[in-house]
């Protein structure tokens, strides 16, 4: 390694590793219910990271109902936002958000 | 940003945030109730967790295998800092229809957001706060891959003349795809493998017929997988389609929705 940080633990086992890590880092998990009878909307904003790129990963978005959630995200605000839109039906979402 | 430090990998993506949520392998926890396929009708195995704080969150990921189906379904809070994760995990049957499928236990492991480590030495990272936001005595959550999966659409081409739900194996139905081969020596898999809608178009008239998850697999070559995952038949109705579809033509459309996966490393969890 020429460059970079690692760490280890206090038995020598190597827990982070900033060469081998990919895919930017969690700044978010939205863990939240869907209304029972409408469909709503939640926004979550970041603009400690003005510059950079987001992506949303749901973790268990679908179900065996047939829903539909969208997370839609932009940067007008001069910083990454996400606005989730969910269905009725007061199922839990679960998403990640991380920052590229 | 005013505080705290970040780190860039190679290719100028942040890998590290002293402010960001980052989360420590947590547990591999045993199901505490064992799932099932009665009549058609999948139960999920579930698996209770219970975390430090009523403010944590966790993040379930499984490992999928070849031969298997197995996703995470639902995650949901039972009070205090428990939570149940809910896991489909089926074969994937000679047929390659999970209708018939076996239920076979998953491997779940759950990350949870750091906390300070008994560790004596090490670093140990606070968010302005104070909070602990990162500790090199646990195992971090460090994604190794990310894999993408496209959204897909298809069908009214595939027609079939049995009739459904009694074909061996549905063709029309999208069997799945395959991305890249898992970086990493055990590939532990976060996200959902996504959702679809088929719909069988009986006698001029288009009904929801079947639903079907996506869940992740292994290919035989060690590439990863989502594969379709028989979630249940939509409406009642769909049996009065059935008894006049004897002999008739039936479309089959479906629709499945973009993913990602993110891999992390499951050896030494």
């Amino acid at each position: 390694m020429s460059f970079g940080i690692r760490c280890w633990d206090s038995s020598g086992v190597m827990t982070f590793d900033s060469l081998s890590a990919v895919g930017g880092v969690t700044v978010d998990i939205v863990s939240t219910q869907g209304s029972l009878s409408v469909s709503s909307t939640v926004t979550r904003t970041y603009p400690e990271h003005a510059g950079r790129t987001i992506e949303v990963v749901d973790v268990s978005g679908w179900n065996f109902e047939p829903v539909t959630w969208s997370a839609s995200s932009d940067y007008a605000l001069g910083h990454p936002r996400v606005v989730f839109t969910l269905p009725a039906g007061g199922r839990w979402f679960l998403f990640v958000v991380l920052v590229k | 940003m005013t505080f705290g430090i970040r780190f860039e990998n190679p290719g100028n993506t942040l890998v590290f945030d002293s402010g960001a949520l980052h989360y420590r392998y947590f547990s591999k926890p045993s199901p505490t109730a064992v799932g099932s396929i009665s009549g058609g009708v999948h139960t999920p195995y579930r698996f209770r967790v219970t975390l430090p704080s009523s403010s944590h969150v966790p993040m379930p990921a499984v490992r999928p295998v070849n031969g298997r189906v197995v996703k995470v379904r639902d995650v949901v809070p039972a009070g205090g800092g428990d939570w149940d994760i809910y896991v489909w995990s089926v074969t994937i049957t000679g047929s390659d229809d999970q209708r018939d499928a076996v239920q076979v236990a998953p491997e779940l492991y759950v990350f949870a957001p750091m906390i300070a480590s008994s560790d004596q030495f090490g670093v140990r990272l606070f968010r302005q706060d104070g909070s602990v936001s990162f500790d090199s005595g646990f195992k971090p959550l460090m994604f190794r891959q990310t894999i993408a999966f496209s959204a897909s659409a298809g069908g009214g081409s595939n027609w079939d003349t049995t009739p459904l739900p009694n074909q061996p194996d549905m063709t029309g139905f999208y069997q799945g795809d395959s991305s890249s081969v898992p970086s990493v020596a055990i590939p532990v898999i976060l996200g959902s493998g996504g959702y679809s809608e088929a719909n069988a178009e009986l006698v001029n008239a288009s009904e929801p017929a079947d639903r079907w998850e996506y869940g992740w697999s292994l290919t035989s070559g060690g590439a990863l997988s989502r594969r379709r995952l028989w979630a249940g038949t939509e409406k009642p109705s769909y049996t009065l389609d059935l008894a006049q579809s004897a002999g008739s033509e039936v479309a089959i459309q479906w629709q499945l929705a973009a993913c990602t996966a993110l891999v992390v490393e499951g050896s030494g969890l």
